[in-house]
């Protein structure tokens, strides 16, 4: 649907209308709350690997090839972890705010992926944190924009389902409604170790107040592996 | 061709953007459903069997189909069927109930490199003609060289 701007009334509400052919919808900026899914385009397609983690990449890449996949967490059905969930997947995000707005859940829909952002604390003290799926997440608006900073990512180790990261990973998130049906994710990844230098990358998601997030846990886990590391599969239903 | 085939009540939407996911899926731009790899299956061998449904396991975090195919000689052998998450197939037109035991169904699979009988559900035709996809993709037609009961 083609929209255009029509008005900006109420600058204290930050309300914004937009119009196209099929009527009008109003919206804040500053709202994000419900389901987005990503769009097909991912935000990164490859990585600049250190010298160290292309080779882990190359020799998992070589494991896939001869039939020993690189076990992710998501394979034991434990979170994807922030990068992952952010970047990839064909799954919807719903977004809530909590408190006051001074609190934010992600929750995505497959394995349980649920983070929170705080906005109104700083990180937590280095000798507080320990290795994390979604980190310390702190964040602050700027404008219209939500700027989320993540760090302690260490409980997983890949930006997609092979690329390796490290527990160095710092994540900058900057979320912004650019319409009514559109929330750009500008995602910026700092990885001292894995990254010869920080990449940025913006992830778009649609908006789709009409669905609704289903249950997802895994009931019925079938990946088996044999003692070399050969993946396979049950011929039965797991316990 | 899922694109054209079943309508959900709100699906209008949601068919527009898995239009586009197939699109992305065929040009190689997005893994559609990345539990796992898939290192397990040939991707290069796509098989269609007639098969007799046993059991559809509507779960996460895949599906499964248990189905009865005959083997070379006639005996009937069980294979498991590995199908994507049942909060994708939804959205792909599935449904709980979309197969049940004793249908009988054509199933076009990727087979396990291992030679299990077992394999990845690319598409399926119903009893009723219509065909699905197992994995977000467009059912493709037997490729050449691939084999078919």
């Amino acid at each position: 649907m083609e929209m255009s701007l029509r008005s900006v009334p109420a600058a204290s509400l930050s309300l914004v209308v937009l119009c196209g052919n099929m009527g009008c919808a109003a919206y804040d900026p500053r709202d994000l709350t419900g389901i987005w899914m990503q769009t097909p385009e991912r935000p990164f397609k490859t990585y600049p690997l250190t010298p160290e983690y292309a080779a882990i990449l190359k020799q998992r890449r070589a494991d896939e090839a001869a039939g020993k996949p690189f076990q992710v967490a998501q394979n034991r059905c434990l979170p994807g972890g922030l990068a992952a969930t952010m970047t990839t997947g064909a799954y919807p995000i719903e977004i809530f705010y909590q408190k006051g707005g001074r609190e934010i859940f992600f929750q995505k829909e497959n394995v349980g992926a649920l983070y929170r952002v705080y906005l109104n604390r700083p990180h937590k003290n280095g000798d507080e944190l320990y290795p994390m799926f979604y980190g310390d997440s702190v964040g602050h608006w700027e404008g219209n924009v939500l700027v989320v900073d993540t760090v302690s990512l260490g409980a997983t180790s890949v930006f997609d389902l092979v690329t390796p990261h490290s527990d160095a990973l710092h994540i900058v998130q900057r979320l912004r409604r650019v319409s009514y049906d559109t929330l750009e994710d500008e995602i910026t990844f700092d990885d001292a170790k894995a990254l010869t230098v920080p990449i940025t990358g913006t992830a778009v998601f649609k908006f789709h107040p009409e669905w609704e997030i289903e249950e997802y846990e895994c009931t019925n886990e079938r990946l088996m592996f044999d003692e070399h590391g050969n993946q396979t599969i049950s011929m039965s239903p797991q316990p | 061709m899922i694109c054209g085939s079943r309508e959900r009540s709100d699906s209008a939407v949601r068919k527009t953007f898995l239009c586009m996911l197939l699109a992305a899926a065929l040009a190689g731009t997005a893994p559609v459903s990345a539990h796992h790899s898939y290192a397990m299956f040939d991707a290069n061998n796509l098989v269609t069997f007639d098969a007799t449904v046993k059991e559809f396991q509507w779960t996460n975090p895949h599906s499964w189909m248990q189905v009865m195919i005959l083997d070379d000689k006639g005996v009937a052998q069980e294979w498991s069927l590995e199908l994507g998450p049942l909060v994708s197939l939804h959205r792909w037109g599935w449904k709980p109930h979309s197969v049940n035991p004793g249908d009988k169904v054509k199933v076009s699979l990727n087979p396990l490199r291992d030679g299990s009988r077992g394999g990845r559900l690319m598409s399926i035709v119903l009893p009723g003609g219509e065909t699905l996809s197992g994995q977000g993709v467009a059912p493709a037609p037997a490729a050449a060289g691939s084999s078919s009961k």
